[in-house]
């Protein structure tokens, strides 16, 4: 093997080092990042978790307060549509 | 071995290092990325469940605020309504004004049931309702029948005080007695129903109430009631009519040319419930429309 085959052989070593190198570099650091995000979106998952639940609870306890309320009462909101319409019908008579 | 050979030989060595060193960095990444893989799909879950937890308090939220603010439409309903109605009769009061000075040339009919409720009020109620008419109900107090009263409610039906009994044997006995008589039917439809009638009908007519008749009446008005008698009698309360157009005929020559008419009937009668189309279509004809009354009503004394 002559000289300039062997600096030909050691720059394109050098090469694949370097690329290997960077590859090396890049997994490590993505790794870490994964490991970083997890641990970030584990302690958010866990905030929203109970913050829905809370919710949830809420709206069930309203919920059944809501349900009594329009059993009881939407037949009067209707009932108040129904008056706006007749005080329309009247003005129409008062206005022709 | 010569100087030559030793020169090949070093870069021969560090070349061997530099491959080993690729291959164990190699390795080393090799083996992270394989674990890495499982990691980024555990972590692109918890972030789609964050998404969907996150999507899931909205939702929450919307639905508690929306609920809220029925509950709150619900608690001041009543308020509202009665704010409507005494907008609305303010505005039928200005209509008969302009009736009575000859500005409009509609006709106002308020038909009024004496009695009820009955079980015989829902065909009264179908009847009205099919023609979008309202009426007015003196009512009796009847506690079995809840959901007629109801009904005549929320239709915008008025309902008139016509005294608990109309037991004419003792509530004509004095003022006293008939307004008892008059405030046990007010309490029972304020606590059951959240109605108050302001408008009252004498059973049988004022004229009914004899010698009492002026005490009677300071006494309604010293409590803010208004009393009404009618311009027209259907005749059904004497059961002598039982032909609907005979009975239609009668009603209508006792209209004549007034254009503010009350006209009384029963909503029990199985006369008058076929009596009544005949003379909606007639009234309407001569240009009448049906309200319900109203204490400012200048039909009311």
């Amino acid at each position: 093997m002559d000289i300039k085959s062997k600096d030909r052989n050691l720059m394109l070593t050098l090469v694949l080092l370097a690329l290997v190198a960077v590859f090396f570099v890049g997994t490590v650091l993505k790794t870490a990042a994964v490991d970083e995000k997890i641990a970030e979106y584990t302690s958010k998952y866990e905030t929203l978790e109970t913050a829905a639940a809370e919710k949830q609870a809420a709206v069930d306890v309203l919920s059944a307060q809501h349900a009594q309320a329009e059993q009881q009462w939407k037949p009067y909101v209707i009932l108040y549509e129904k008056w706006v319409g007749w005080n329309e019908e009247i003005l129409q008579y008062i206005n022709r | 071995m010569e100087r030559g050979d030793i020169a090949v030989h070093k870069p021969l060595t560090a070349i061997r290092v530099v491959y080993a060193l690729i291959a164990v960095m190699g390795a080393i990444a090799a083996v992270l990325l394989i674990v890495s893989t499982p990691k980024t799909n555990a972590l692109n879950k918890l972030i789609t469940d964050c998404n969907t937890l996150e999507a899931q308090c909205a939702s929450l939220d919307a639905s508690y605020a929306q609920m809220s603010a029925d509950i709150e439409t619900y608690n001041g309903i009543y308020d509202k309504i009665e704010t409507l109605k005494t907008q609305y009769f303010s505005n039928v009061r200005t209509l008969e004004n302009m009736i009575l000075n000859g500005e409009s040339d509609v006709r106002i009919a308020y038909l009024t049931f004496d009695d009820g409720p009955f079980q015989s009020s829902g065909a009264y109620l179908d009847l009205l309702d099919s023609y979008g008419i309202r009426a007015t109900f003196f009512v009796l107090k009847k506690q079995d029948m809840y959901d007629t009263y109801f009904r005549e409610i929320m239709a915008g039906h008025t309902l008139g005080n016509h005294t608990a009994t109309h037991d004419i044997q003792t509530i004509y006995t004095s003022a006293q007695s008939f307004m008892n008589s008059v405030d046990s039917l007010e309490s029972y439809l304020y606590n059951t129903f959240h109605y108050r009638a302001t408008i009252v009908r004498f059973p049988g007519g004022s004229s009914s109430a004899g010698g009492n008749r002026y005490a009677i009446i300071n006494a309604l008005h010293a409590q803010g009631y208004g009393y009404v008698d009618w311009t027209v009698s259907s005749g059904d309360g004497g059961r002598y009519l039982t032909d609907p157009q005979a009975a239609c005929d009668y009603i209508m020559s006792h209209v004549g040319d007034d254009k503010i008419i009350v006209l009384l009937m029963h909503d029990y009668s199985t006369v008058s419930i076929r009596t009544l189309p005949l003379v909606i279509d007639q009234l309407q004809q001569k240009g009448f429309i049906f309200l319900p009354l109203f204490k400012d009503s200048c039909m009311i004394n």
